[in-house]
């Protein structure tokens, strides 16, 4: 009893005596939109894992296991419906330290980087173990994305795919609906912020939803970074859907949901209406506008200067490496800009600890 | 029952007062006896400090940093701390952490850096710090006296390996140290391929090499340590292999057990599969063990690792952004982060969350006065 007297009273007196700073409509607002657009975003993967699992089972159904004879829809509709729930997926990678981790959901949908072929080993280990009787996992790198794409591109035959496909897609309709339901959680992520807000204040919450947009960006650099390597030493087995031959499709619908996420999700909006405030100075107004400026050409450049196609693979080989490093250097300019520029403008400092180890 | 009427109910029951919690304290009017979190900090434009907490939320003081400090050692019975630089560091820093008081800004010597952490020997009088030589990394124990309020180098050991990080004391009065394995030019890492990490205990009186322990995989940068009151030595890693490789990043290593074991047997992994230790992204900052408990951040994973003292079996990873110091005192766990987010883990695990505007480093010290 002591001791909880102990912590509830100085948890008490500590939280009531935190500096309450005064609440600023801006940041409120910076705050609702963060929250709204990632509620969107899960709304749109729970949206689509769920079509997956439908056209998962549509396949299965429709598909004679004995013969392998298809009816429509065929294989090519999941295949589809993969892409897009990849895609959907790809506004969510790289999100750390909220609702996606505080579910344990971190790896629920991907694993990679994989050069080893973790998914290939394990599924091929569960399809031998499926066809003897034994259930399908429920967890683990045989749930995610990466190893319904083998099943969509590896050779087997319907029945083979069948044994795992509809348990994989339905679990991943199930882990999206968990997602989705973190988000809306009203104790969890939104009260998180709500705290962050009234006893951090604005360099605490800034730092959150800029964060996240930090984070986000570092998973596509790793995205693109561990595959380019060196010009001597491409590494395709390190993009993240070799066997589809989609990675730079991903890598695009990553850096695209980046920016809707800066541009939706409140960060942009903040830096607009922050001009508007009484405090700020028609310096700090003019600083705010150029980095927005800035940002929205970084972005722009970033998008215009990604190679055309689907295939990561292609574009490592040969000559056509040269444009993935003209990329590198918008890339590297979209960085400086949101790691750098705008933190530094806005008086905060990303990844204090996680950006070196020590 | 609501806050108010609770604390109206510790209040009454003269708990809060018999605390010294009752009121806020103003920053820079801190109350004689209460507890507080001492580390580094950061303020805007990369000023870096170093700074105090009251548990009651208010600054109790802080100090301009001459760079960015790392982990502090507490002086056993004075009222006084040691800042260490951050690696490759210039500087220990000894303060009064009660008053806030600077005493000494101690420069590194010629051809040695700091590695950013030191701890003081059982009776006060010796301070020893992580240390190489700035040429080869080779690991360098500086033994300090401390006299009048001053560190004076009187002697240095040798002999146990490259790139050391933490120091710490054993019951008995010996060094255990985390031996990182990594030979570095500034921060850049040069012999990943070759790096030869390992867990060294250090005879305190003349720094003679007791014995040390190794894990199988030679990427695992042993880095981080915590030593519980019966000998355990717990220890985090940091991995520099493959980047789709999850090894556990926590080792523990239980009095008597073998050393230098063929096959890295004396160092036994806490719980949790390679997917668990995905999360903490290959990187452990602090480790924090109590009688029930063991917590362990990760800043570069955002989160914080929660195992049973005992079984070594994982409880939980909870997202914590950037997460850094870890202290623990009376069965609870104190938590910080570079973000802001300060935990308060209780003797069973359960979680309580506030924040505050000042950034941590990746170490505290909580100060039970």
């Amino acid at each position: 009893m002591k001791k909880s007297l102990l912590l509830l009273a100085t948890l008490g007196t500590l939280t009531a005596c935190q500096t309450q700073p005064a609440t600023d409509a801006a940041l409120q607002t910076m705050a609702n939109d963060h929250l709204d657009f990632m509620r969107q975003q899960a709304d749109l993967l729970a949206n689509e894992f769920t079509q997956l699992q439908q056209a998962s089972a549509d396949y299965c159904q429709q598909t004679d296991v004995q013969t392998g004879q298809q009816a429509t829809p065929s294989l090519s509709i999941v295949t589809q419906q993969w892409r897009s729930s990849f895609a959907a997926w790809s506004a969510h990678q790289g999100q750390s330290g909220g609702p996606l981790d505080a579910e344990g959901l971190s790896f629920a949908f991907q694993f990679w980087p994989d050069k080893k072929d973790t998914v290939g080993k394990q599924v091929r280990r569960e399809l031998a173990a499926v066809a003897k009787g034994d259930a399908v996992p429920d967890r683990g790198v045989v749930t995610t994305l990466s190893a319904v794409e083998y099943l969509l591109e590896s050779e087997l035959s319907a029945h083979q795919r069948c044994l795992l496909l509809p348990g994989i897609t339905a679990q991943l309709a199930s882990n999206g609906k968990q997602l989705q339901g973190a988000w809306y959680n009203a104790d969890g992520y939104q009260q998180q912020l709500a705290q962050m807000q009234q006893q951090g204040g604005a360099t605490v919450l800034l730092t959150q939803v800029l964060g996240q947009l930090s984070h986000r960006y570092d998973l596509i650099e790793k995205k693109f970074e561990l595959p380019l390597n060196t010009v001597q030493h491409p590494r395709p087995l390190f993009a993240e859907a070799w066997r589809s031959e989609q990675s730079l499709h991903f890598l695009r619908t990553s850096l695209m949901s980046l920016e809707q996420e800066y541009r939706q999700g409140g960060m942009r909006d903040y830096l607009l209406q922050n001009r508007e405030l009484q405090n700020s100075t028609p310096q700090t107004s003019n600083q705010h506008q150029a980095t927005v400026e800035a940002l929205d050409e970084a972005f722009a450049d970033a998008l215009a200067h990604l190679p055309a196609g689907d295939s990561l693979s292609y574009w490592l080989q040969g000559d056509n490496y040269a444009k993935l490093l003209r990329f590198k250097l918008s890339f590297d300019q979209l960085g400086y800009q949101l790691q750098q520029r705008l933190p530094g403008e806005l008086g905060l400092s990303l990844g204090f600890n996680a950006t070196d180890g020590d | 029952m609501q806050r108010r009427q609770f604390l109206k109910v510790l209040s009454a029951a003269g708990v809060l007062s018999s605390l010294g919690l009752v009121g806020c304290a103003l920053p820079n009017a801190a109350p004689a006896r209460q507890s507080y979190l001492v580390g580094g900090g950061r303020r805007a434009q990369n000023q870096y400090v170093l700074q105090a907490l009251n548990l009651d939320g208010s600054l109790r003081y802080e100090l301009p940093l001459p760079a960015r400090g790392h982990g502090m050692a507490v002086h056993p019975t004075l009222p006084l701390a040691v800042c260490h630089a951050r690696r490759p560091g210039q500087f220990l820093y000894l303060f009064n952490h009660e008053t806030g008081e600077a005493l000494q800004v101690r420069q590194a010597d010629t051809g040695r850096h700091y590695y950013g952490h030191g701890v003081f020997s059982a009776d006060g009088r010796t301070l020893f710090t992580t240390e190489g030589v700035s040429d080869s990394s080779q690991g360098v124990i500086g033994v300090y006296a401390l006299n009048s309020n001053r560190l004076e180098k009187v002697a240095e050991y040798t002999g146990f390996g490259i790139g050391p990080h933490e120091v710490r004391l054993m019951p008995n009065g010996n060094l255990v140290i985390g031996v990182g394995g990594v030979h570095t030019y500034g921060r850049e890492p040069l012999n990943l391929e070759s790096m030869t990490p390992s867990l060294s205990y250090l005879d305190a009186k003349n720094g003679s090499l007791l014995a040390q322990a190794s894990l199988a995989d030679q990427h695992l940068s042993i880095r981080h340590l915590a030593v519980t009151a019966d000998g355990e030595v717990f220890t985090g890693q940091q991995y520099r292999g493959e980047p789709d490789d999850y090894p556990p990043l926590i080792a523990r290593h239980k009095p008597g057990q073998l050393l230098q074991a063929s096959g890295g047997t004396a160092l036994t992994p806490l719980g949790g599969t390679p997917l668990d230790w995905a999360r903490f992204n290959h990187y452990i900052a602090s480790i924090a063990v109590t009688d029930t408990l063991i917590a362990a951040t990760s800043p570069p994973g955002n989160c914080y690792g929660l195992w049973h003292r005992h079984s070594g079996e994982l409880i939980r990873i909870a997202p914590l952004p950037d997460a850094s110091g870890a202290s623990a005192n009376n069965g609870q766990i104190w938590l910080g982060s570079g973000h802001g987010g300060i935990s308060l883990l209780d003797n069973r695990g359960r979680e309580q969350r506030l924040y505050s505007a000042y950034q941590w480093d990746n170490h505290w010290a909580l100060i039970d006065a």
